[in-house]
């Protein structure tokens, strides 16, 4: 048992280590919170990367707004706005998680989350058929022998 | 005169393959033997005209017969050979034809090297994939013509898309369509056997191998399409959930599934209406994708009505599915039950179903995902963009509960809650996967992650991949046991077995250098001669300026740059910018990138001075354990064939001599 305290033990010390390096080489604020607003946003005229990873420029102006409106002081949220309005919900990345647009977020969980019931459904009910029709215990046997007896006597009454 | 001999050509091609349907179809029904003969050799002669028909357009192309609107559109003079040679897919028309080349050669390499056990099912066979490529042959000649005539001949050609100019672009789209149309003799065999009525002996076999041939064309073929997106667009990645790539993803996620179907229905005999269905969606898939990409849909809706291909591909899936589904209702129940008794539970099967239940809610996410935008535009006509963030959602946890089912799917064994030595492997293998995960994250610097939540999810992600590698290494050790050691036995006996461990390794070290994309770091600096930038733990010296030089078609612009790491030197990094003659004013990026195991540094020359050539702008990126990617494609490819060469998987006799060991103690 003591072996697995210090086994614990020691991740939570590297973890912490690892944590507090990696706050360490954290970039300074606003050039993390400017990667986070331009990985949001797509860029317009690419097929599938953000403004963050292309020098087109159309995403060179864009990325210059959300500097400039990140001087401002604005948060995220303000400025992902500030965007969605202008070129509506296009521009964002991801769906947006409202009205119609939710479908495409249900979906995946209810299947993830839901996927195990899913399994242990079918298998579980699999199981239930191979013993209707593969080798069953005397006691099922016996029990659907009983059962049929009160059929027939039900009949013959 | 080239022209109209190809294009009639292309028109016997398809009357004969029209042909070859009706009569295999009549061969099926009547059972009628010569008629099903005359079927074949109608396949196997539009095989030998449409090759035909091939030679004659790269004869054009290296004749530089611009009087073909093709050729025009997509070469030039000054086109190297070898590009000359992959001029021939580079535009629309082109990949089409070739697609259909392959699918041709496929279909009678597959009429010609059935087993014999699958005689009787021949017709169906042929009468499905003849179904198909008289479609396709319908369509190169309707509206995707490459023969198409453009008089009087233009001096010079507008010359191959430069993005294509690379070497993985000579590579990938043969593969990509290998893997495709091979998975359309799968699916002639599910029609088959639905038509038949049963799945026969030798069915299984022949599925399996094709199967696995195009679940190796596709693996390979993916990642030449990555390779070429990391060093050739220059956004430092080889992967963007872009519905070009998602569609050549979905056919491998079901083919995988299929695979793994196909091994319960080999071992135990049950899901063999799954396997069915699975196979069908595969090759269905694979034409979506077609459709998707050429259709022009994906940018907008209405640039789909546009091009007529689109409504007509659109017009084939409905088909597909409509013929599949009815088949299915019609045929499906009379498909006989295994012989082997059913009991679910605990076991291997049921690990698998969990594996087929991650492939396919998988798949069914990035399915969702690629078309959503599509559809949501058509009913409302809002737009909305589904990209990176919304699958990167998903993909981890998938990723995660994968390796949980491939650690216990490989230990688990059939038709028993048992696991042979369950409790030293289960021991030992987090004994070896707790200092492992610690070595990995020092080796790779875990300590440079900007974000908390990331840093955590790259312990979960190592700890459980060396717990998985460390399960499998057991069940590997377990299935050697049995054999007492003899390594001559295995590679013989359990190729197949062998295979499936490399492959599964390999995903374990894919999903290992996923990770890295959590730590990458990047830098824009601009450099004059001299100067020096820092990036991580490197330096960057720009040192000799941007010199010139010309290979082939292309001027080359190269800015090397001098990388150290410390003390120590790394060597010369050479981005470039390359200028080719039919564009004369824009530039392409040649991306520097400088691998390692741990670290990839990848620059970019964004900019530099035109006149003096000594001042530079560049990107620089640290993307780490990108090559843990390359390698773990590798091993998959390698585990696949392996696999492909098992002389005894799908055989009933092996199963029998090999039962003491397969069905574990």
């Amino acid at each position: 048992m003591n072996k697995w305290w210090h086994i614990i033990g020691s991740v939570w010390l590297a973890v912490a280590a690892g944590t507090l390096s990696a706050q360490e080489t954290q970039q300074p604020v606003s050039e993390q919170q400017f990667k986070d607003v331009a990985g949001q946003l797509r860029c317009p005229t690419c097929q599938g990367l953000s403004v963050l990873d292309s020098e087109a420029q159309f995403s060179v102006q864009i990325k210059d707004e959300v500097r400039k409106q990140l001087s401002e002081g604005k948060d995220n949220a303000q400025i992902l706005a500030f965007f969605t309005e202008r070129y509506g919900p296009w521009i964002l990345r991801e769906p947006p998680k409202e009205g119609v647009s939710m479908v495409a977020w249900l979906v995946p969980l209810s299947l993830l989350l839901g996927g195990p019931f899913l399994v242990w459904f079918f298998v579980w009910r699999r199981q239930k058929r191979a013993y209707a029709h593969g080798v069953r215990s005397a006691e099922d046997i016996i029990r659907d022998m009983h059962q049929q007896l009160e059929l027939m006597r039900g009949r013959s009454s | 005169m080239i022209a109209n001999l190809g294009f009639y050509l292309l028109f016997m091609c398809c009357l004969l393959s029209i042909y070859g349907t009706a009569a295999a179809i009549g061969a099926g029904v009547w059972r009628h033997r010569r008629l099903y003969l005359s079927a074949k050799m109608a396949a196997t002669t539009t095989c030998v005209l449409v090759l035909v028909a091939a030679g004659l357009l790269w004869f054009s192309f290296f004749e530089r017969d611009f009087s073909l609107f093709y050729v025009f559109k997509n070469s030039s003079s000054d086109l190297p050979w070898f590009y000359t040679i992959s001029a021939f897919w580079s535009s629309l028309e082109g990949s089409h034809f070739l697609w259909t080349i392959l699918i041709t050669i496929f279909a009678t390499t597959a009429l010609w090297t059935h087993a014999k056990d699958n005689e009787h099912i021949m017709p169906h066979v042929t009468a499905a994939i003849s179904a198909v490529m008289a479609w396709m042959y319908y369509l190169l000649i309707t509206h995707s013509d490459p023969f198409v005539l453009s008089l009087p001949a233009a001096p010079e050609g507008r010359g191959m898309n430069e993005l294509l100019q690379n070497p993985y672009m000579m590579i990938h789209p043969p593969l990509l369509f290998t893997g495709y149309t091979g998975l359309s003799v799968p699916f002639a065999y599910s029609l088959a056997a639905l038509a038949y009525g049963d799945v026969t002996q030798g069915w299984l076999k022949t599925v399996r191998r094709w199967t696995l041939f195009s679940w190796i064309a596709l693996t390979a073929a993916i990642t030449l399409g990555g390779r070429w997106a990391y060093v050739e667009l220059g956004w430092a990645g080889y992967w963007a959930w872009d519905p070009v790539e998602n569609s050549s993803f979905l056919p491998w996620l079901l083919a995988t599934a299929s695979l793994h179907s196909l091994l319960i229905q080999e071992k135990l005999g049950h899901l063999k209406r799954m396997t069915l269905v699975l196979t069908i969606i595969a090759f269905f898939l694979s034409f979506f994708g077609t459709f998707i990409t050429r259709s022009g849909v994906i940018t907008s809706v209405h640039s789909f009505a546009e091009s007529n291909i689109g409504p007509n591909y659109l017009m084939y899936l409905a088909g597909i599915a409509t013929v599949s589904m009815l088949l299915y209702a019609w045929r499906a129940p009379r498909i006989l039950p295994s012989e082997v008794e059913k009991v679910w539970g605990i076991s291997k099967e049921s690990a698998l179903i969990v594996t087929l239940f991650l492939l396919l809610s998988f798949a069914s996410i990035v399915f969702i995902g690629t078309v959503f935008p599509i559809v949501t535009e058509a009913l409302s006509g809002q737009r909305i963009s589904v990209q990176g963030p919304y699958f990167n959602a998903f993909a981890p946890y998938i990723g995660l509960l994968m390796i949980v089912a491939i650690a216990f799917g490989n230990l688990m064994r059939y038709q028993s809650p048992k696991i042979p030595y369950g409790r030293p492997i289960m021991f030992w293998s987090v004994v070896f996967a707790v200092p492992a995960t610690f070595v990995l994250a020092y080796l790779g610097d875990l300590g440079r992650t900007p974000k908390f939540a990331h840093l955590i999810a790259q312990y979960v992600g190592l700890f459980f991949c060396s717990w998985a590698f460390a399960c499998l290494c057991g069940d590997f050790w377990v299935k050697l046991k049995d054999l007492r050691f003899n390594w001559k036995l295995m590679g013989s006996r359990n190729l197949a077995y062998c295979g499936a461990f490399v492959a599964h390794v390999g995903i374990i070290v894919a999903i290992v250098g996923f990770l890295g994309n959590y730590r990458g770091l990047e830098r824009k600096v601009t450099l004059k001669v001299g100067e020096k930038a820092e990036l991580y733990h490197f330096q960057f010296e720009f040192r000799n300026g941007v010199t010139t030089f010309q290979e082939h078609n292309v001027t080359h612009f190269v800015a090397p740059v001098f990388v150290t790491m410390g003390d120590k030197e790394v060597g010369y990094v050479e981005p470039s910018l390359s200028r080719y003659p039919t564009k004369p004013n824009q530039t392409f990026n040649e991306v520097g990138v400088k691998s390692g195991w741990w670290n990839d540094i990848y620059i970019v020359l964004a900019d530099f001075d035109q006149q003096n050539h000594n001042v530079a702008t560049f990107n620089i990126h640290i993307n780490p354990t990108v090559r843990f990617v390359w390698l773990a494609i590798v091993l998959m490819c390698i585990g696949g064939i392996m696999a492909l060469f098992d002389k005894h998987r799908g055989n009933k006799s092996r199963d029998a001599i090999a039962g003491e060991w397969e069905l574990g103690v």
